[in-house]
């Protein structure tokens, strides 16, 4: 980018990457920064010097809350820590809400492909993780 | 450095349209033209003299134009600036500046919604993260909910200390007539109430109410001789970190680590001398976060801090003395309110829940997910 060569849009590069199983983040050519959700710039020093990288998948439960709803059972989001040092919103599957707490460690599960409705209103598949090693 | 704002600028007039549940027919421009007329009369100045125009709302896209239309208002000065529910702090804050650049002479602060007569839906222009999109967190509440579940977890704030806030809230709300919600509110009632997003319950939630607001400005000159006592800006700071909950730096701490000093910094002025708080409320632990960072208490003391009564009426640091967004009013975007308690506070005006020997009030913005902060700090004459 910064000899003006392009990358892809972020968005498309971080749709692609989960529809390949991986999710993407970055690290600054020049000054290391991590960053997540991608940028076409350094959200620290302002570089252009940004690329993807696909994460290992690994992190810990950051804060989580679980969503009571009249209209359907309770759900758990988080936002993970992961291990590369960027946070993400997912949510946690094999373990009961009241197991996902603050410091379990979690890795990837498997990415949800969009559902048809959702991919016209432009939404992106959906990672989900699981209690690490289970 | 910090502009030097200090004691420049004047609140005149404040005033509040119809609250609580307007009916299915009123517009949230309507409200501000309530507002704003009950604050003119207030203060005897004539809509004609208005030349500075601020306003935003989850209702008009050109925040300032609709109501300037709708009022016959052709301002020379214009200010929509949306930054959540703490966009009227930031337009006091503007509308110092504009003033002492002589961008205008009489500023007015307009807000208005009917969210609850809008089926109780919060009407929201929010724009979500592609990113958390799929994980269908419930907007905001999911994301303060995560805040304090952090805060929970990093300095053992309990469940017991967040409903100590709605409890207070509801005992200040009970001493004020335009609360909309008066009744007393139990520790069992706060805890056993719906669950909506772990940890909080429907009592950690702030009210979805009808409402709206006026303020008006001018410069200390044209203010000696109107009908109210002037109450003086002495002090404004803001700052964002943020739009989004994955990418605030740390969930326990909010920017408002940065608009209370700089608010400080202009009043020279140091927490301890408030006498009254007025902090943007929209769940429980929001004054908890917002007290330590604006240095009332260390970070992470905050639930003990605002437990016994500390925080209520005869509490030795009131907050909230209007009911808050929590019993009183809140129609989305609450900020003016804690603008128009503040005042009237200073101005003594207050019955029975009027705190004694107030002379310098702190009224605190916030909008989004912890987003966007605004600090304030308003006096009495003897303060200027």
């Amino acid at each position: 980018m910064a000899d003006g060569s392009a990358i892809q849009p972020p968005l498309k590069a971080y749709e692609d990457a989960l529809n390949n199983g991986e999710i993407i983040y970055q690290v600054c050519g020049d000054c290391q920064h991590v960053a997540f959700y991608p940028r076409l710039v350094c959200p620290d020093c302002g570089s252009t010097s940004v690329s993807y990288t696909p994460s290992a998948g690994k992190g810990a439960v950051y804060t989580r809350t679980v969503i009571h709803s009249r209209n359907r059972d309770p759900y758990n989001v988080v936002l993970i820590a992961m291990d590369e040092g960027f946070r993400i919103m997912s949510t946690v599957e094999d373990a009961s809400n009241d197991d996902v707490q603050i410091g379990m460690r979690v890795e990837l599960k498997t990415v949800y492909p969009v559902e048809e409705a959702n991919a016209k209103a432009g939404q992106l598949p959906k990672h989900v993780f699981k209690p690490e090693g289970s | 450095m910090t502009a030097d704002l200090r004691g420049k600028a004047c609140v005149v007039a404040v005033a509040e349209s119809d609250l609580g549940e307007v009916g299915p027919h009123t517009a949230a421009v309507d409200l501000m033209a309530q507002a704003l007329d009950r604050a003119l009369t207030e203060c005897g100045l004539k809509k004609a003299d208005v030349d500075g125009l601020f306003s935003s709302s989850a209702y008009y896209q050109m925040g300032s134009v609709e109501p300037a239309e709708y009022l016959g208002i052709r301002p020379r000065y214009t200010d929509s600036t949306t930054l959540g529910g703490s966009s009227f702090v930031s337009h006091m804050h503007h509308a110092a500046v504009a003033l002492n650049q002589g961008a205008c002479d009489v500023a007015a602060i307009l807000y208005g919604s009917t969210q609850r007569s809008d089926s109780g839906r919060l009407v929201s222009s929010a724009n979500w993260l592609p990113y958390e999109v799929p994980y269908k967190p419930r907007m905001p509440v999911s994301m303060y909910a995560m805040a304090a579940q952090r805060h929970m977890h990093e300095f053992g704030t309990t469940r017991e200390h967040l409903a100590e806030v709605a409890i207070q809230a509801r005992q200040w709300a009970q001493m004020n007539p335009k609360a909309f919600t008066r009744d007393p509110l139990t520790m069992e009632e706060v805890l056993e109430g719906r669950m909506i997003s772990e940890p909080f319950t429907s009592r950690d939630c702030c009210l979805v109410t009808d409402g709206g607001g006026a303020v008006i400005m001018t410069r200390p000159d044209r203010a000696k001789d109107l009908k109210q006592k002037p109450v003086y800006l002495l002090g404004a700071g803001e700052a964002h970190w943020h739009r989004h909950i994955s990418q605030m730096p740390d969930l326990t701490t909010t920017a408002t680590v940065e608009s209370g000093p700089r608010a400080f910094e202009m009043a020279g002025l140091k927490p301890s001398d408030i006498d009254v708080f007025e902090l943007y409320d929209a769940f429980t632990i929001s004054p908890i976060i917002f007290l330590e960072d604006l240095g009332m208490c260390a970070k992470g003391e905050g639930g003990p801090f605002t437990s016994n009564g500390n925080i209520g009426p005869g509490g030795a640091c009131p907050v909230n003395t209007n009911g808050g967004g929590l019993s009183y009013c809140h129609p989305g975007m609450y900020g003016i309110f804690t603008i128009i308690e503040a005042v009237r506070q200073i101005r003594g005006e207050c019955g029975e829940r009027q705190v004694d020997d107030v002379h310098i009030g702190l009224a605190h913005g916030s909008g989004g997910v912890f987003s966007t902060q605004v600090t304030s700090i308003l006096g009495s004459p003897e303060t200027a």
